[in-house]
């Protein structure tokens, strides 16, 4: 797996590429753990993610809960289709903000 | 005169003003003492008067000649102050010493007899101790001078022939006493006039030893002090130059080794900023990629473009290599473009040096002194020209790089394009037949290389094409002509419609594919190993060619090696007219041939060590239910043994097997339950979807189940002990898709765990249960079997879509 944290005006962009498995999670957690420290608005670019597992889920969920806490938030952009699925039938549509396009995310922010 | 003793005044015509200084104070000195010693001669006499010792005559004289020695010295001062010439100095000191002999010899003359010898002799010593501008001997001539003077005085007196001057002083000596008083009194004034002379003598020698070794010793200590101010400065120049140097070379990312170089600049030199602006090929625009200013609030001229006359071609400056030095940025020529901005800032001393590659200008350096009217030294601007040599090196190199990494970009990329397109040569899936399967796995070189793989119905039989081959030598030629024998094969077996033999049709193909290939490609010296086989179902049996190729093995249901396919030829191409025959097998059910080429035994590890013939046929060795089973098995193995080796040359394998049954669909994975496996494990299952040719909704279901659940073993299963085994079991039935999963951990009954929590608000939710709710979720059937002993079985199954 493959992270990469871009800040721009008001969060960060973390690009994933990779499979978001239990394998990778705690990976991911750190990674946004580490971001924390010094943003809370968080964008994550799924573009490149083509498979998420519920370990996955628990990392975004985690995070989302942490972030928001601190008054930010983490946004999903360009999720694919496998993730959507998975990301819909567990009920997380309902609870995390997710754009189809990684412009609207950052939009999002400056609204 | 002596020449020795007045070194003082020994060289050259004028006093120079420091030994005019000198002198004076010597003199002034001088004149303290005598007027001192007149004084005491005075009250001498003063006293002696008013003892009744002298007359009132002996007392005026005396008076009057010590106030003359006395008023003698404010003028001599004075003009000796404004004599510079070395001669009229000496003169004018000798002159001083005769007036003053003169007026104390009338004191001697006034106080008359023996009491005078003694003022004489103190006078004397005075003037030879303190002594004058004149030489030493000159003042002890004088001294002698005096004491003669004093004989004969005391001579004349006692002969009677001048009026014995004091007349109170019993003064009725004998010859005897007057020669014994004159004798002692000499020998006496000799010897401290001698003292006086030598001591004053030696100790001005000395002194002036003293002194030149003090002005030596001064000398050095400012020569060293320079000299370690230079080392210092030597030092700190290179420790600036190294750093500087460390600071460019840090990493090949320019930019942000420029902006650190700026900051270090800054530091260095007094300036109120520094800037680094590099050209795009012509010197008369200038785009500036680094600046750093001490005041953080100045504005950034990153990124700004700056035109500078001094670097268009005709200016000689440039080809002088030197930095250039600005004293006022606001009105020289040189920079009346940006005369605005330095106005703006009140800039005006400015020090600018080219970035020079190979003589050729590509940027500059540009620093505004802090302080407007600063004056940068010869030492500055040197550290400058030396760090702009090392700044400019750094830059090209940090070009050079990015060329050379663009340019490999480009080679890779083109590459990848290579890649794609020959992989798209071989075939994604292979053809059906009832009762066979055929299996394929091909992994791709990092270069491209010349591996090829074919499977395609043949005749009107249902007879199967199946080649594999490899073709000689690695890289883009091997590619092409990989490509070359792909088509031929194809083409030449196109032509075989209609024919029934299949020994017929591969002597139809080979020998004139070899033939083609060896006239019409002689010069490129190509050729290709390939196992080409027809597989008859009709019969069971495979007939085959091996031109050359790595023997293909038929490992029967029960494990055992049951033929080796060896060579029934030459390699294909090698030259024109070569003879082939053909071969064949004949598959009882279960029967798998595996054909594979030499990149599967030559797969190195990190220890450059190969995969081996013998490992390959110890892995196939055993019973399989599919052939994609054991090309699952096999791949998992050689990746293994590779690790993360670069892979150097393609693997290819391919396996061919006859089913025990016609709905015999069977395929199995096992491997370590570990998490490093996992990404292995869901990529069998899509491979084995696709292998079955399931849909994408079924696959991606499959692979998100089969996931959960095997993450569940994994962590929880597995818990707290040795990672055990794990065995997934995909079984394509009439009418569904059954996946069993195995192990040997902890059984759980997935009825005992509690419910996913999908639906509340996100401050609440839960994530528990989440994987089995999605494995309930994506598949239609859960079924667990939890088996202390002999495993659990987690079998999950989903309905394929009847159409």
């Amino acid at each position: 797996m493959k992270l990469n944290a871009k800040q721009i005006e008001n969060a960060v962009i973390i690009s994933i590429e990779g499979d978001l498995d239990a394998k990778n999670g705690p990976e991911l957690a750190q990674f946004f753990k580490d971001q924390m420290e010094d943003n809370k608005n968080f964008i994550a670019d799924f573009s490149k993610v083509e498979f998420i597992s519920s370990a996955g889920l628990r990392v975004l969920l985690g995070t989302v809960k942490e972030a928001r806490r601190q008054g930010g938030d983490l946004r999903l952009a360009a999720t694919q289709k496998n993730v959507d699925k998975v990301l819909t039938i567990s009920g997380f549509t309902r609870i995390i903000k997710i754009y189809k396009k990684l412009d609207e995310a950052i939009k999002s922010f400056s609204e | 005169m002596g020449k020795k003793g007045n070194d003082e005044l020994s060289n050259g015509t004028f006093i120079e003003s420091e030994q005019a200084v000198y002198l004076y104070k010597k003199h002034f000195r001088g004149a303290y003492a005598r007027s001192g010693a007149a004084m005491l001669v005075f009250f001498f006499i003063l006293i002696g008067w008013r003892l009744g010792t002298y007359d009132l005559q002996a007392f005026l004289g005396c008076g009057i000649s010590a106030l003359y020695l006395i008023l003698l010295n404010p003028p001599t001062l004075w003009i000796l102050k404004r004599i510079r010439k070395r001669k009229s100095y000496a003169a004018f000191s000798i002159l001083i010493n005769i007036l003053e002999i003169c007026g104390f010899t009338a004191a001697v003359y006034f106080g008359g007899g023996l009491r005078a010898s003694y003022l004489t002799l103190i006078y004397a010593g005075v003037i030879s101790y303190v002594g004058v501008a004149a030489p030493p001997r000159t003042t002890f001539l004088i001294g002698m001078f005096c004491m003669v003077s004093f004989d004969l005085i005391v001579i004349i007196e006692h002969l009677g022939f001048i009026p014995h001057q004091n007349s109170v002083w019993p003064y009725n000596f004998q010859w005897e006493d007057v020669i014994t008083i004159c004798l002692v009194i000499n020998v006496l004034f000799g010897v401290v006039a001698y003292m006086a002379l030598s001591t004053g003598t030696i100790l001005r020698t000395h002194r002036n030893n003293l002194r030149e070794k003090n002005l030596e010793l001064d000398r050095s200590r400012q020569e060293l002090a320079l000299a370690k101010e230079e080392v210092e400065a030597r030092v700190e120049e290179l420790d600036v130059i190294n750093h500087v140097s460390m600071i460019v070379n840090r990493s090949l990312d320019l930019k942000d080794n420029l902006q650190s170089v700026c900051e270090e600049l800054c530091r260095i030199f007094p300036v109120r900023s520094a800037l680094i602006a590099l050209s795009n090929g012509d010197m008369n625009s200038l785009e500036v990629v680094a600046f750093h200013a001490i005041d953080s609030k100045e504005e950034k001229l990153t990124g700004q473009k700056i035109p500078l006359e001094m670097f268009s071609s005709s200016t000689s400056r440039i080809k002088d290599q030197e930095p250039v030095l600005i004293n006022d940025a606001q009105t020289d020529q040189r920079t009346a473009r940006m005369c605005g901005y330095f106005k703006l800032l009140g800039i005006r001393s400015f020090l600018i040096a080219p970035l020079l590659v190979r003589s050729k200008a590509i940027g500059i350096i540009g620093m505004p002194a802090a302080d407007p009217d600063y004056e940068f030294t010869k030492n500055e601007i040197d550290l400058l020209h030396t760090l702009s040599h090392q700044i400019a090196t750094a830059v090209d190199n940090a070009k050079l790089y990015a060329q050379t990494e663009l340019a490999l970009d480009r080679a890779e990329h083109e590459l990848e394009i290579g890649r794609q397109i020959q992989s798209g040569f071989l075939p994604d899936i292979m053809p059906l037949t009832p009762g066979w399967e055929i299996s394929s796995y091909f992994e791709g070189a990092r270069q491209v290389a010349g591996d090829f793989y074919d499977a395609f119905p043949l005749g009107i039989n249902g007879n199967i094409g199946v080649v594999i081959g490899d073709v000689c030598d690695k890289g883009v030629g091997a590619a092409l002509f990989m490509v070359v024998f792909t088509s031929l094969i194809r083409a030449f077996s196109e032509a075989q419609h209609g024919i029934n033999d299949c020994k017929k049709i591969l002597m139809n193909i080979v020998p004139n594919i070899n033939n083609f290939i060896a006239r019409t490609h002689d010069s490129s010296n190509m050729f290709a190993t390939v196992f080409f086989g027809i597989l008859e179902p009709s019969t069971d049996t495979l007939h085959y060619i091996n031109a050359g190729h790595e023997q293909p093995r038929v490992v029967n249901a029960k494990g055992k090696i049951k033929a080796v396919l060896e060579t029934t030829g030459p390699a294909i191409g090698l030259m024109p007219d070569l003879e082939f025959i053909t071969g064949q097998v004949i598959f009882k059910p279960g029967d798998i041939l595996v054909a594979y080429t030499d990149g599967v035994v030559d797969a190195r590890n990190t220890q450059g060590e190969a995969f081996t013939e013998k490992s390959l046929v110890s892995y196939i060795g055993k019973p399989f239910t599919s052939a994609f089973s054991l090309l699952k098995s096999l791949e998992y193995q050689i990746n293994i043994h590779i690790e993360k080796a670069p892979q150097f040359d393609d693997i290819t394998i391919m396996a061919l097997r006859r089913k025990k049954s016609l709905d015999d669909e069977k395929h199995e994975f096992g491997l370590q339950a570990t998490l490093k496996n996992l990404p292995l494990m869901r990529r069998f299952i899509e491979h084995a979807c696709r292998h079955i040719r399931l849909d994408e909704n079924m696959t991606s279901a499959f692979k998100l189940a089969a996931d959960e659940a095997c993450t569940n073993i994994i962590t929880h299963g597995y818990k707290g002990q040795d990672p055990g085994p794990i065995k997934l079991t995909f079984e394509k039935e009439s009418d569904n898709v059954k996946l069993s999963i195995y192990d040997k951990g902890r059984t759980f009954d997935p009825d005992d765990t509690k419910a996913a929590d999908t639906e509340s608000d996100w401050e609440e939710r839960q994530i528990g249960g989440l994987g089995l709710f999605l494995i309930r979720e994506m598949m239609d059937d859960i079924h667990y079997e939890g088996e202390p002993v002999q495993g659990n079985r987690l079998i999950l199954t989903k309905k394929l879509n009847v159409k």
